[in-house]
């Protein structure tokens, strides 16, 4: 398929999306891949319900948690988007062309945390935004935490991928660092990044990453005990191979650089003039 | 005056063509096979991944489906896929150790250290982990801790011995002397020689803290040879780089890096000084999504010779060198290795006839494998490497030399070609075997020569 045919294909599966919400006609948008209680869904135009294991969310849906709650939303895209509890979430937008791996999604967050982890429309430029009261957090290749204060601050973790970019009134700001952090102040102003706290960390991932008591819809949950028996995905040595990509700006001498230098002084010898007139 | 030869009626010239079609249609018939059963491997993992989110998205809660996809979203390299299935089963059960270290070493093998000290920790302290799981957990903290900190340090370590039938670079036949000089004392015909030789180098990397991960980085190369017959040949060169590496991010170049830096060299041969050199230059890297690095330098470099009682004219060789260097490397699959390098080295000397331009072309293919032949070593997936290069350089010098042929400007033509087997004996050393060839021919006959040299050696990297 021609890029040209490729773009006609994107847009008219944009524009179609965008038709079907206009007239009201739900669009799933993916699938709740994990629920703990309560969460809720408020697909357009509809009443509130309660989210289930495997319940279709739509385009436009609103996604709300309460204090136990989590919801983490499995798009078509392999995206995937953990609601953690007392927050509030709203997808704006999705658009995906599965052919090409383009399209678009947005969402707004207005409190609460967040982790998003990219699927291929998030391997594009401009492609993945989430907006906070105060900012636009955009995200390409990989994965970031975002804690959204009631008050409209906002902390965004990129945590791998290409980069995370912030965009506010107050100014725009890309972060390449993995595990850095950039404070969002409620007024759109952007902090100066930094070093994410390993136990800031901890303490995000303890509310995204199950509730006790809560098997987040499994039935029955998987337990240790089946984990522990199975292969494992990454052996240690896979750590050290960050030790080889260090290795790769090494710069030895091999062999025919060697000759190189040797060359230089040893075939002088052939060419070493001498004196014949005297002994000097 | 000394007599010449053409090119093109050069001794070994027949040979040399013969050698560089082997050496060129094995590096290239075994990139032609390499590349399409990588790409065909992928394209049919890559189907079964999609597959297999299709699964997902109407069954959520399979644990082994998860995992399935896990392992091959690792394999695949598209780790956001496993980051997502192992951190969905911590929402089912937020008591999961093993997905938990799971997660910590592949935030580890993605730089995300933070994160991964957070999950290894968590890890560590589950009440339901194993003893066995604690201890990898701990282990991987450690690494995390190294990795992390701002201080890096990387480097390898070949220590050998080497035959080489032509150790002196001189023709087969002795070199005619021109009517009225006498040759020096030195040999000036072929010698083959035995020399242990030691090949070093480091990296040391100091990370500057801010948000573009600049560094400050030092690299150093060091090189001794100790010839069994020969002292005269004993060479040692040592190489010192420092400089910082800043990253491109900053001006919308993604992977990439600039690296000026100042450079010094120090050659000594028969333990006397031979040259000391410095300069600086400028280093730019670029990583491409498709697995490829490639490098690109340039290096001014000023040098000045010592005379010695061997070579009492070796300072008109004072000058400056000026290196262009391009170096691209391109994994092909799991565990082999392209690599090219175009090079382009000014040599500037007193006399015209010592200055030279050299352009080289040079191809190494490297493949690890297991297979029949594996001997089990824990912790080895591939032990055994090998590894083909061949490479043509060109030499033209700017200016005849009186004492030679006052009518012909020298120039030299090689063609090297070399193979080498390792085995990996642990992840830090291997052993293994090599033989390279190298044919020089020369419009100056006395500047031909065909050198081979084998080689036993241990590697040790860190």
């Amino acid at each position: 398929m021609s890029p040209r045919r490729i773009a006609i294909a994107a847009s008219t599966i944009a524009s179609v999306l965008l038709g079907l919400a206009g007239l009201g006609i739900a669009q799933t948008v993916g699938v709740t891949g994990a629920v703990n209680p309560n969460a809720s869904g408020t697909p357009p135009g509809t009443t509130v319900r309660a989210l289930g294991m495997g319940s279709d969310v739509v385009f436009n849906e609103r996604i709300a948690t309460e204090a136990t709650g989590q919801a983490d939303i499995l798009f078509v895209d392999r995206s995937a988007l953990t609601v953690g509890p007392n927050s509030d979430l709203v997808i704006d937008e999705f658009v995906y062309s599965p052919e090409t791996g383009t399209g678009k999604l947005a969402a707004s967050a207005t409190k609460g945390v967040f982790r998003f982890v990219g699927g291929a429309l998030s391997k594009n430029p401009d492609s993945v935004s989430i907006k906070t009261p105060a900012a636009i957090v955009g995200v390409r290749g990989g994965v970031i935490l975002l804690a959204v204060n009631p008050n409209g601050a906002a902390t965004a973790y990129f945590i791998y991928g290409e980069e995370a970019t912030i965009t506010s009134a107050s100014g725009h700001l890309s972060l390449h660092r993995r595990s850095w952090a950039v404070d969002i102040g409620p007024d759109g102003k952007i902090g100066d990044p930094h070093p994410a706290d390993p136990a800031v960390l901890l303490g995000l991932l303890k509310q995204l990453n199950g509730q006790p008591g809560g098997n987040g819809g499994a039935s029955p949950p998987p337990t240790e005990q089946a984990l522990a028996g199975g292969p494992s995905l990454f052996i240690d040595e896979d750590i050290d191979a960050n030790q080889i990509d260090l290795r790769n700006y090494l710069r030895p001498i091999d062999q025919f650089d060697l000759y190189q230098i040797e060359k230089l002084y040893k075939t002088r010898q052939n060419v070493v003039v001498i004196c014949p007139c005297c002994s000097c | 005056m000394i007599r010449r030869h053409d090119h093109q009626t050069g001794p070994g010239r027949g040979l040399e063509r013969r050698f560089a079609a082997l050496g060129i249609g094995l590096v290239l018939c075994l990139a032609a096979v390499a590349l399409p059963a990588a790409a065909q491997d992928a394209g049919s993992q890559r189907a079964e991944f999609l597959s297999l989110y299709q699964q997902l998205l109407k069954n959520p809660t399979n644990v082994e489906l998860t995992l399935r996809y896990a392992r091959l979203g690792a394999e695949l390299g598209d780790y956001e896929a496993s980051v997502s299935a192992l951190e969905r089963l911590l929402i089912y059960n937020p008591n999961l150790p093993t997905a938990e270290l799971e997660l910590g070493l592949l935030y580890a093998r993605l730089k995300s250290y933070a994160m991964a000290r957070a999950y290894l920790e968590q890890a560590s302290a589950a009440p339901n982990a194993s003893p066995e799981l604690r201890a990898r957990a701990q282990d991987a903290i450690a690494k995390v801790e190294k990795l992390s900190s701002p201080h890096q340090f990387a480097g390898q370590v070949e220590l050998g011995v080497q035959y080489q039938t032509d150790a002196n670079q001189v023709p087969g036949a002795a070199v005619p002397a021109p009517p009225g000089f006498t040759l020096p004392s030195i040999p000036l015909s072929k010698r083959s020689d035995t020399d242990l030789f030691l090949n070093a180098a480091g990296i040391y990397r100091y990370d500057l803290g801010n948000a573009e991960s600049d560094t400050l980085e030092a690299t150093g190369t060091l090189y001794e040879s100790a010839f069994l017959r020969d002292s005269h040949l004993d060479l040692g060169i040592a190489e010192l780089t420092f400089g910082p590496r800043l990253t491109l991010d900053r001006i919308g170049i993604e992977h990439a890096s600039l690296r000026p830096y100042l450079v010094g060299t120090y050659v000594t041969l028969n333990n006397n000084s031979l040259l000391a050199g410095g300069g600086a230059g400028v280093e730019i890297a670029k990583a491409f999504s498709w697995r490829m690095l490639t490098r690109l330098y340039y290096e001014h470099e000023e040098r000045g010779y010592f005379n010695q009682s061997i070579d009492p004219f070796a300072t008109q060789l004072d000058g400056h060198v000026d290196v262009v260097r391009l170096t691209a490397s391109q994994e092909l699959g799991e565990a082999s290795t392209l690599d090219l390098l175009l090079r382009y080295v000014h040599e500037k000397t007193r006399f015209s006839f010592d200055t030279n331009s050299q352009y080289r072309i040079e191809a190494s293919y490297s493949v690890r494998y297991g297979g029949l032949l594996d001997p089990g070593f824990p912790g080895i997936a591939r032990p055994w490497e090998t590894s083909l290069e061949v490479g043509h350089d060109w030499t033209p010098y700017d200016g005849a030399n009186p004492a030679i042929d006052p009518l012909v400007k020298r120039s030299d033509r090689s063609w090297f070609f070399g193979a080498s087997q390792f085995l990996h004996v642990t992840k830090w050393l291997a052993v293994g075997i090599g033989i390279q060839r190298q044919i020089t021919s020369s419009n100056l006959s006395n500047f031909s020569f065909n050198n081979t040299t084998a080689t036993f050696s241990a590697k040790v990297r860190f």
